[in-house]
């Protein structure tokens, strides 16, 4: 299933912010996460992956760092900052916030 | 990469020194092929990675960087166990990509970046606009400046400037042509004429018994020119002829008139004294005619035909207090001044001629090239807006001018109290400009010291007409005084006192001290 760019544009950078939470972690790897945490739900295309990565880092939520990988090639790491750790805490609350309602509505879940 | 690679003269044409220092580089790092071609990824993906980055549009070392990023996502994918094609397909878009990648990029610029940028995307949407607009109106006030000097030249220069010719029999032909000849050069008057204004000094009795033989031979040496100034007052058309000299209205010397003025009079009070009253007024009238062809040319000459007029009127004033004239002469007098009342030079008149001169020096200025000499030295008291635009700097002055002109030209017949805060109030507008133009005390009159000088001027002319009428009548005229409301009048033992407000508007009994009424006092 495939979200619409819209929903698309609010949820990937959650989605990212979360991913990286558990640590620091490169695009490829991003990725993939999206891809199999989300069942493919999430899995934007690649592409877009690295302009949402430079924008987050341009807000200062995220920061990045070079390092050679085990085949030696150079590969960038991102992480979470501070601010970047709050987003993800307002995301949150807005998320839930906006489950719960579409929930009680009857969008979703079981709520009739 | 494979080493044969590294060894082809092809690669070392590409990433040696030269082509940097070539392109403006040192070392060929910066070019991000050189990292794809290295990263030895399958053929469609280089070339993809390729074509991406070079969209993006980004600095060198942002490519780099995308590169290298790219390169690390495609080999990842690759040791991941996805195919090329695989990884190309869910790459999406190559020409969306490059443009999210630019878009998010340039957003990690550095604030200092951000700032020029956003300042020269104001400037490009801003400026020119702002520039077409102010060349627009720059042009439309310089085309309506030159068409409203033409319009103004024209009318002046075809214009018959009517004055009755006030002895003898109308002659045809331009008065200019004699009066030019009686001026001459200022240094043909010879020394014993300027050194101490001696004819000034004795026009005015201010002269010792003694030094008058020797001014009375100046005045005899110089009586050729009076003769040409008496031919031209007998001209039908007292208009002075426009001789433009590089954009500029020649005018008569005014020394040369105020001497040729004082050597009428001198020439007058010498026959009053020798008992030819009636030559005398004839010589003095036409002085006064002289005054009034003088005036119809801009500021200064209305300033100098004004003090003309009133050198020729004082000493008809004398010469009437003193019982000079007979009644004969009186009456001829009486009718000729009310010509000369009629036909005193008019407000209008002079600011038109003042619109014409002045446009035609800012018509001139406007057209200087930018970057000449002329250009330079201007600038430098001009200023930076002349230094921009010329044409812009002197349109505006023309602009702002001829409205402040026109408006003092119509303060001929307005009540003096009011035309006075008008003209007070046109000065204290001009002179607040900018515009270093108008700045120009040459350029801007004072108007209200014009307004005084013309009321005054005419004033004294009607002192002198009320004193006439009233030596050949016994009754006081009812004489509109320019100061106020009529000329009034006393009745002392031995004497009559005729006099007008003058120019503080208020009435001081014919005397005041400071700021004296204009007063004309006539034995009984």
């Amino acid at each position: 299933m495939r979200i619409e760019k819209e929903l698309m544009r609010g949820a990937g950078p959650a989605a990212v912010l979360h991913l990286l939470e558990s640590g620091e972690k490169y695009g490829y790897e991003l990725v993939q996460l999206l891809d199999r945490h989300s069942a493919g739900v999430l899995a934007m295309g690649q592409s877009t992956l690295y302009p949402l990565l430079y924008n987050l880092q341009a807000k200062g939520m995220i920061t990045s760092r070079m390092e050679k990988s085990e085949n030696g090639r150079p590969r960038k790491y991102y992480r979470l900052t501070k601010k970047g750790i709050k987003e993800l805490t307002r995301h949150r609350k807005q998320w839930e916030a906006v489950s719960m309602a579409m929930t009680k509505l009857g969008v979703t879940g079981n709520a009739r | 990469m494979p080493d044969d690679i590294r060894e082809t003269v092809l690669y070392k044409l590409r990433y040696t020194p030269v082509r940097d220092f070539l392109r403006a580089g040192f070392t060929g790092t910066l070019d991000f092929r050189r990292p794809i071609e290295e990263a030895a990824l399958p053929t469609p993906i280089g070339p993809l990675i390729e074509r991406v980055v070079r969209k993006t549009r980004l600095w060198r070392l942002e490519k780099l960087d995308v590169t290298a990023e790219l390169i690390g996502h495609f080999a990842d994918g690759i040791a991941s166990g996805s195919s090329p094609e695989d990884l190309i397909r869910l790459f999406g878009n190559e020409a969306r990509a490059a443009q999210l990648i630019r878009r998010a990029k340039r957003r990690n610029r550095p604030l200092f970046w951000r700032a020029l940028h956003a300042a020269a995307l104001f400037m490009l949407l801003i400026v020119p606009p702002v520039l077409i607009a102010k060349t627009y109106i720059e042009h439309a006030q310089w085309e309506a400046m030159n068409r409203r000097v033409d319009e103004v030249k024209t009318f002046a220069e075809t214009r018959q400037e009517k004055r009755t010719v006030l002895r003898n029999v109308t002659r045809p032909g331009n008065a200019w042509d004699e009066y030019t000849m009686a001026l001459g050069d200022y240094k043909s008057w010879g020394k014993d004429a300027v050194n101490g204004a001696p004819l000034y000094m004795y026009a005015s009795g201010m002269l010792d018994k003694a030094e008058r033989p020797k001014i009375e031979k100046v005045i005899a040496s110089n009586l050729w020119r009076l003769d040409h100034l008496r031919q031209g007052a007998e001209r039908a058309d007292g208009q002075m002829p426009y001789n433009w000299y590089w954009k500029h209205q020649e005018i008569p010397g005014i020394i040369s008139s105020r001497m040729l003025a004082n050597l009428g009079v001198a020439q007058a009070k010498w026959l009053a004294d020798r008992g030819r009253a009636k030559e005398a007024a004839d010589v003095l009238l036409d002085v006064a005619v002289f005054g009034k062809d003088l005036s119809t040319d801009g500021v200064l000459m209305a300033m100098v035909g004004s003090a003309v007029y009133v050198t020729a009127f004082e000493e008809l004033s004398r010469q009437l207090v003193a019982g000079k004239f007979d009644s004969a002469t009186l009456s001829h007098l009486s009718r000729s001044l009310e010509t000369l009342d009629r036909e005193f030079p008019k407000l209008d008149h002079i600011m038109s001629s003042v619109t014409m001169r002045q446009g035609s020096y800012f018509v001139r200025e406007s057209k200087i090239p930018i970057g000449g000499r002329e250009w330079w030295s201007d600038s430098k008291w001009k200023g930076w807006r002349f230094a921009i635009s010329p044409r812009g700097y002197a349109s505006a002055a023309f602009t702002e001018l001829d409205p402040y002109l026109q408006r003092f030209a119509k303060l001929e017949d307005v009540p003096y109290a009011i035309a006075r805060t008008e003209a007070a109030a046109i000065t204290a507008e001009s002179r607040k400009s900018s515009n270093a133009l108008l700045n120009d005390d040459d350029i801007l009159p004072e108007f209200t010291r014009l307004l005084e000088v013309q009321r005054e001027g005419r004033a004294k002319l009607r002192l002198l007409r009320a004193g006439i009428t009233l030596l050949a009548t016994g009754e006081m005229p009812a004489i509109p005084d320019p100061f106020g409301t009529n000329l009034l009048y006393r009745k002392d033992a031995n004497s009559i006192t005729i006099w007008s407000l003058g120019r503080d508007g208020k009435d001081q009994n014919g005397d005041g001290e400071y700021a004296p009424d204009i007063s004309l006092t006539i034995p009984r």
